[in-house]
């Protein structure tokens, strides 16, 4: 039997007084698919990053075919044949896809430091070829959807693999962006992938990552906690490794949604919204406790609305009433005085300073009463959150780039949660990118809200999430509204089906 | 040095920690003889400028080199660079080092001038500004510590340069003038003088005026522009400055019309507008005897140090008054082609008034 | 987990959509300025008499040479999303070395065009203490070059000690108002350098690394470009081409001077970003940045031979500079507002 292709034993990497990785021992053969999985802050990103070349690790052995390997760089890394799909985009907008995917490896592509455009092109043609993707090698990356840039770093982790090596391919999240059919075709290409080398998987999807990898590691506070082969598996045994503790029932904590008083003075009442090319005459009230949840595809409308509603963009007619008074927002800055409150969907952009401490953000929108803020009181404020939120590691004081995404998201939340004069909270997508641990607590602090008489305006991420999760539902196409679905605590939740002929 | 030169400068250091202006100015009253109050050896000279970039300010401070050499006395130059905060604070580390100060400056604004005279005079030192102050304030208004003010008539070089200028382009053709900075009263008083002596006859016409900025590039651009818009109506081109004269003949040359197109500098002798007038490619400019400029404020201010000169009883037109210059043409350039040896610059100060042209207009 | 996407179902049709403004917005950024250039031309042609003319069109060229060789310069530098502010400090050093080198009138030297590009190695020196500092030792490049710009003028007075150097080598006196093959020397070299730019840009893996950098710095780390060479390689290059500007300005003038390169700064900086070169990095280049230089000096020129007021003059060219820069910033107003 060869050597496997990569082997990890006893791999340990801190930063500062937290251990990312304890002690981590992993196999991958070759011609196998690897499932890794673990909550947020279980040490996954760490992981993929030192085989990316970013991360040193402090103690143990990397091998790659029995040797033992320095991947000191992500040029060396590469070298070596490892090729990274980063959850974060890592193309770069501003250049064409063919200069994007072999960036950094154009091979004889480049001639005397010049580009020959046409071999470049062919060579990315061909990259693109495997992942079956169609887009044109000279095309601007800004101008591809979000799925298909994705197809484009799966063909720029496969293109960098070098001959004389097996490649192994690492794709970190590759499906939380995809639709289904690009799903399809990506396992199409692992299969075929597996033909000539390795794959590690990432994925949160459970039922995904049993269905394409040959062997699943569960990684859980840093440590490997399970190692399963897909066939003797189950999502539930997966789930209780990473987790911890059983899947509980409920997952949308539904036991706790109370029907929202009927009489009560409207939270937010918007009236014949319209906004000219985008949306018009859209309605609609959410009470006190209450969760509205607004779907439709992409284009339909409704994240204009919900940003003319915090004052984002905006609208050219109808009235916006916040607890029956009428209100004209300019600004977000307004917006948040008046008690509304934001989480974007693309927290990278948006929703976070990055190179700020966990605690600095979390305080940055209402940093205390007065014009000064007490790093102390700061320090406590975060604190408590970080805790009821069960943000890891707990160390508010961290640089907020440090944390993983569904911890990034849950800090994020706290800062606008934090205001005492909350009333209405916009969630754009709240849980997109998030592990089920994640998304339960998240679940868990939505209904807490609510019995503060906050309403929520939610973007969901999936329909199950919106039916699950929401008091009424309405549906918008195109700038319109279609259909509505209300009290649907007291008369049943609707079906997605339901919702989705009113969304096409 | 007498052991009573001595003493009174003991004196006159102690006294101006505690009542400095009071100490001077009542011995001084009490009428200076040969003897003086302050030794050389309590003495150092300043000389402050703008930049050594300029020949202007270089020449000038070769003046007051030359005249501290013949004393025998230390010689600090200050550069200040344009920054009217840096030439007050390094001001007041002479000053703080304890010695009479004489200073010889050159202001960098007008209205920097009441700081510097009144930091001087707290330190019991002795000061000449040049070229600029405000019009409301007077040395006689601030004591004898504040010897004189000296300046330059911009529009007696504006009108004599302009003359030459027309009478070489034959009384007759079209002008261009170039300014230097807008808001700088220099620049405005020249370009006064040339508006005068236009206005005294028929024959040149203005065709069109600009502010260079007293910058040779954009003198240059402004008149290759000029150039292209009036053509061959431009015989003549008049500038507030050398260094603007020497970039429109940059310009003018490139245009192939070198000598068809006379030009004029109203300031600066600088060498290479001297090299040019010999050459034949200006026809004039002024100097105000540079070296003279900077060994003179020196002389004034040792001379009211020491007592040889009772400023306390000078009259008014020798405390503000304008200091004699020269108009260069093709004729006497040759005069002033060598600069002046130290001895020459030292013997034309012996008298420092010497060179009083009148009190300001 | 069996739950539905709701991006499923978002068609190719509707993924169209999202992308077309997209296009629109970078047509109109790089678009913008050029539409700016014509207009004023022909606004100036129609109320000017004495712009539309062979020999001004001429002197347009000519005065937007020197600054189209610094421009270049600070164009790589801002494509890289940094910024180098020592233009008119390393003008100043290397025209001084330059006279000082050549024949001149205050030393015996006469090295010809060893001098010539000495001086502008003395331009890439600068440059490449610019990159390594601002690389090696982490400062912001704004910080690092505003010190070189003034360690470059200390330098250029320390050169120019108290007489002004002249220039006497004929060769080079001669470059002044000289033509090459019938076009005025720094026409030709304003031309070289600008094709030169151009072709790097677009076409040499230097060029493209660099709008990779500026693109996204830590994702060009990641993807295996060596981002600190790259950027000593930019610097270097802005710093011979701000000591070739400097060289032909001292040409021009036939002296050593310490202000050489007065006001070039503003010039060649609001020339960038007239163009539609983003501070931000990445977006733009040299066609930009031609087309920048060209409004600066078109404006200019206009405005003088307008015959307006010099007062109102320099207002205007202000107000000019603000609205284009305005207009061009307008097409991504949008965008910005929901960004922060």
């Amino acid at each position: 039997m060869t050597a496997p292709l990569l082997e990890l034993r006893n791999v340990t990497k801190r930063f500062g007084a937290t251990t990312a990785l304890d002690d981590v021992s992993i196999t991958v053969h070759q011609h196998e698919v690897v499932g890794l999985i673990g909550e947020n802050g279980a040490g996954k990103s760490t992981l993929l990053k030192m085989l990316a070349g970013l991360h040193r690790p402090d103690g143990g052995q990397v091998l790659l075919s029995g040797d033992p390997v320095d991947l000191g760089s992500p040029a060396r890394a590469a070298r070596l044949g490892i090729g990274v799909v980063h959850q974060e985009q890592s193309l770069l907008p501003n250049l064409r896809v063919a200069e994007n995917l072999l960036l950094g490896h154009e091979g004889d592509a480049l001639r005397a430091g010049f580009f020959r455009r046409k071999r470049l092109e062919a060579a990315a043609a061909e990259a693109l070829a495997t992942v079956e993707s169609k887009v044109s090698p000279a095309s601007l990356t800004e101008d591809l959807t979000f799925a298909e840039r994705q197809m484009v770093e799966v063909a720029r982790a496969v293109a960098s693999r070098r001959p004389g090596r097996p490649p192994l391919v690492v794709l970190d999240e590759p499906t939380s962006v995809l639709e289904a059919e690009d799903v399809a075709v990506l396992k199409r290409q692992v299969m075929a992938l597996r033909e000539v080398g390795s794959v590690i998987f990432v994925s949160h999807r459970l039922d995904e990552v049993l269905d394409f990898s040959d062997r699943v590691y569960v990684l859980r506070d840093g440590k490997v906690v399970g190692e399963r082969t897909s066939q003797d598996a189950t999502e539930a045994d997966l789930f209780r490794m990473m987790i911890g503790r059983d899947s509980s029932a409920g997952f949308y904590d539904e036991g706790r949604q109370r029907p929202a008083d009927p009489d009560a003075v409207p939270v937010l009442s918007v009236k014949d919204l319209s906004r000219r090319g985008q949306y018009s005459g859209v309605s609609f009230d959410i009470r006190p406790g209450e969760v509205l949840g607004l779907v439709g595809v992409i284009g339909s409308g409704r994240e204009q609305v919900s940003r003319a509603i915090f004052g984002a963009e905006p609208h050219d007619e109808g009235s916006i009433v916040l607890d029956g008074q009428p209100l004209r927002l300019r600004t977000p800055a307004a917006a948040v005085r008046s008690g509304i409150a934001y989480v974007p969907a693309e927290r990278r952009v948006e929703g976070m300073v990055g190179g700020a401490t966990v605690a600095e953000n979390i305080a940055l929108v209402h940093p205390g009463r007065g014009p000064v803020v007490l790093p102390a009181r700061r320090r406590v404020v975060a604190q408590e959150w970080a805790e009821r939120l069960d943000i890891r590691p707990r160390d508010t004081a961290a640089d907020m780039a440090r944390l993983s995404g569904g911890n990034q998201q849950k800090a994020a939340l706290a800062r606008w949660v934090l205001a005492d004069d909350l009333r209405l909270l916009i969630l754009d997508h709240p849980t997109r990118g998030l592990d089920i641990g994640a998304k339960e607590d998240l679940y868990k602090l939505f209904r807490d809200l609510c019995e503060r008489g906050i309403g929520i305006l939610l973007l969901a991420d999936t329909l199950d999430e919106a039916i699950g999760m929401s008091h009424s539902v309405i549906v918008m196409k195109d700038g319109q509204v279609t259909a509505r679905f209300e009290n649907t605590a007291v008369d049943g939740k609707p079906q997605p089906i339901q919702l989705l002929e009113k969304m096409m | 040095m007498s052991g009573l030169g001595r003493r009174f400068a003991a004196l006159a250091v102690a006294a101006v920690a505690t009542m400095s202006l009071g100490a001077c100015s009542s011995t001084n009253s009490g009428g200076g003889t040969a003897s003086g109050q302050v030794s050389d050896d309590d003495m150092i000279m300043v000389s402050a400028v703008r930049s050594l970039t300029n020949p202007y300010e270089a020449a000038w401070v070769e003046g007051s080199q030359a005249y501290a050499d013949s004393l025998g006395i230390d010689l600090q130059t200050i550069v200040y660079n344009g920054d009217s905060q840096s030439a007050l604070s390094q001001l007041q580390s002479v000053l703080a080092g304890g010695k009479t100060v004489l200073l010889n400056i050159n202001p960098n604004t007008t209205a920097d001038t009441p700081a510097i005279v009144n930091a001087v005079r707290a330190a019991g030192g002795y000061v000449v500004t040049q070229w600029s102050k405000p019009e409301d304030i007077n040395p006689w208004d601030v004591g004898d510590n504040w010897v004189a003010y000296v300046t330059y008539n911009g529009q007696e070089e504006g009108y004599d340069t302009t003359q030459t200028l027309i009478d070489s382009m034959g009384g007759s053709g079209g002008v261009i003038a170039l300014q230097g900075l807008l808001a700088n009263d220099i620049s405005q008083s020249r370009f006064a003088g040339f508006e005068q002596a236009l206005g005294e006859q028929s024959g040149v016409t203005l065709l069109d005026q600009q502010p260079a900025d007293f910058d040779r590039n954009k003198a240059y651009t402004t008149t290759q522009t000029l150039l292209n818009q009036y053509g061959d109506q431009v015989t003549g081109i008049w500038a507030a400055t050398d260094s603007m004269a020497l970039g429109a003949l940059q310009a003018v040359t490139e245009a192939g019309r070198a000598g068809q197109v006379k030009i004029a500098s109203a300031a600066d002798a600088t060498p290479e507008g001297l090299q040019a007038i010999q050459d034949g490619n200006m026809v004039a400019t002024y100097t105000t005897d540079p070296y003279y400029n900077g060994a003179m404020g020196l002389a004034l201010c040792y001379q009211a140090a020491t007592g040889a000169l009772d400023v306390g009883s000078l009259p008014h037109e020798d405390r503000a008054f304008y200091v004699s210059q020269t108009l260069i043409t093709a004729d006497n350039v040759a005069d002033y082609a060598t600069p002046p040896t130290a001895e020459q610059i030292v013997d034309s100060v012996q008298d420092p008034l010497g060179r009083n042209d009148g009190a300001l207009s | 987990m069996s739950a539905t996407p709701v991006h499923d179902v978002a068609t190719l049709e509707q993924q169209s959509t999202v992308s077309r403004p997209k296009n629109n917005r970078r047509l109109l950024l790089s678009a913008g300025p050029a539409v700016a250039l014509v207009v004023l031309a022909v606004a100036f042609a129609v109320l000017t008499p004495g712009f539309a003319t062979v020999n001004n069109a001429r002197a347009i060229v000519e005065q937007a040479s020197i600054p189209l060789v610094l421009a270049m310069g600070s164009t790589l530098v801002v494509l890289l999303g940094s910024v180098d502010l020592s233009v008119e400090g390393v003008m100043a050093a290397c025209g001084l070395t330059f006279v000082l080198l050549a024949s001149n009138n205050r030393n015996d030297n006469d090295l010809g065009w060893l001098a010539f590009v000495i001086a502008i190695g003395v331009g890439a020196v600068f440059g490449v203490v610019n990159g390594l500092i601002h690389t090696r030792i982490r400062v912001p490049s704004f910080m690092v070059t505003l010190g070189t710009w003034f360690i470059g003028l200390g330098m250029a007075t320390v050169l120019f000690g108290t007489t002004t150097p002249q220039l006497q080598d004929q060769t080079f006196r001669a470059w002044a108002g000289g033509r090459w093959l019938g076009v005025p020397v720094v026409i030709v070299f304003a031309a070289l350098v600008t094709v030169g730019a151009f072709v790097v840009c677009r076409y040499s893996k230097l060029g493209r690394y660099t709008y990779a950098i500026g693109g996204d710095e830590a994702v060009s780390r990641v993807a295996g470009i060596p981002v600190n060479r790259f950027k000593v390689i930019v610097f270097c290059l802005a710093g011979a081409l701000s000591g070739l500007g400097g060289v032909l300005a001292t040409i021009r003038l036939g002296v050593g001077d310490v202000s050489v390169g007065s006001g070039q700064l503003f010039l060649t900086l609001s020339a960038v970003v007239l163009g539609g070169t983003l501070l931000s990095g990445g977006r733009g280049g040299p066609l930009h940045t031609l087309v920048g230089v060209l409004i600066l000096v078109v404006l200019g020129n206009g405005l003088l031979l307008s015959g307006a007021n010099p007062y109102v003059q320099q207002a205007a060219q202000g107000l000019v500079i603000v609205i284009a820069v305005i207009a061009t910033g307008w097409p991504v107003r949008d965008r910005l507002r929901v960004v922060k």
